[in-house]
């Protein structure tokens, strides 16, 4: 198998368990409980979500042995870090979802802290300068004030967005809805949904920058970004039929927000390995 | 395409962070270019000649022509 084939696998096996894990904690620790507590859902429902969970760190570990032996970069040693990392940054998840009883998305601001700051410990240049080519995987250079400073107000962002989006979404923010007359439990509604778009689309003008950087990083993500749009479509109506279907009565709108997020990052990423792990002609 | 963009840049004692800040590009992009993953644009091709003060096709080499 080929090696960007292998590495593709294996991360987007790591982020299908990010992704179930999220799901899983989701649906376990989070405002969800009262329906889950109502439903009988069988023993193979059961049995279901932590044999997936099981498999996909099977098969992500897998990709991570293969890669470490196929040789794609020289720095032998430097896929176990790597496969360190992410199966740290999910560890930490399931420690921080946890912990936080409404946090269940939030274990990415750990997560995101994670693996920037390794990016730049780990993948560092060489001594004359020059890069890895596994230091392209992640997206964004820590050694380049510009992207630096794009992560780190994209990192600023996300904290308020992620609390914001999961008060706003879930519509828990306070006991009354728009509409229920000018008191200021509505005041604080609309100040959380006014939060809510400005950080919003903050976050999209630190993306639309980082795409903006130069003509190579338009070329690799413009693709994935417009695909990630569709898929994020498409996954929000297969949702809806998930849910009857496992009737999961939990899965929220917050969710399929958070879902649309890591499906378009995990487009970017493999984009990335593709432009990375192509074999010079 | 094939490149002397890594010879080059050794000459003159720079990182690949150097060239790209040189350049106004990404590292990502010096990297790409010197990998032979990425062909760049005209303009790009030309900012880095006049750079190191050669012609586009001393930097680059179609092997096709060859």
């Amino acid at each position: 198998m080929k090696n960007n084939v292998v590495l593709s696998l294996s991360l987007i096996c790591g982020f299908l368990v990010i992704l179930g894990l999220s799901y899983f904690t989701g649906n376990i620790i989070g405002t969800t409980e009262a329906h889950l507590e109502n439903q009988d859902r069988g023993i193979f429902l059961d049995l279901l979500r932590p044999l997936g969970l099981l498999l996909f760190f099977v098969v992500a570990g897998y990709g991570l042995y293969r890669l470490n032996k196929s040789g794609i970069d020289q720095q032998r040693g430097i896929f176990i870090r790597y496969g360190a990392l992410l199966f740290g940054g999910i560890l930490c998840s399931i420690v921080y979802a946890t912990w936080q009883i409404r946090g269940v998305s939030l274990w990415l601001i750990p997560l995101a802290a994670l693996v920037a700051g390794c990016c730049w410990l780990v993948f560092r240049p060489s001594k004359e300068g020059e890069a890895t080519d596994l230091q392209d995987l992640l997206m964004g250079d820590m050694s380049d004030p510009k992207q630096r400073n794009i992560m780190i107000r994209t990192l600023i962002a996300l904290v308020p967005h992620m609390w914001l989006a999961s008060l706003v979404l879930e519509n828990t923010m306070t006991p009354v809805s728009l509409g229920d007359g000018l008191v200021q439990a509505e005041l604080l509604t609309i100040a959380a949904i006014i939060g809510f778009l400005v950080t919003l689309f903050w976050l999209l003008y630190e993306c639309k920058l980082f795409f903006e950087l130069d003509e190579y990083i338009k070329q690799i993500y413009a693709g994935p970004l417009l695909l990630g749009l569709i898929v994020a479509i498409i996954l929000l109506l297969l949702n809806d039929l998930a849910v009857r279907y496992f009737a999961l009565e939990g899965v929220t709108l917050y969710w399929k927000y958070m879902s649309t997020w890591l499906v378009t990052g995990l487009l970017m990423m493999v984009a990335a390995i593709r432009g990375v792990a192509e074999e010079a002609p | 395409m094939k490149n002397q963009l890594p010879e080059l840049r050794k000459a003159h004692g720079w990182s690949q962070g150097a060239l790209a800040q040189e350049l106004g590009v990404s590292r990502q992009t010096v990297n790409a270019l010197e990998k032979g993953r990425y062909d760049p644009s005209l303009p790009l091709a030309f900012k880095i000649a006049r750079l190191f003060s050669l012609k586009i096709e001393d930097v680059f080499n179609d092997e096709e022509s060859d």
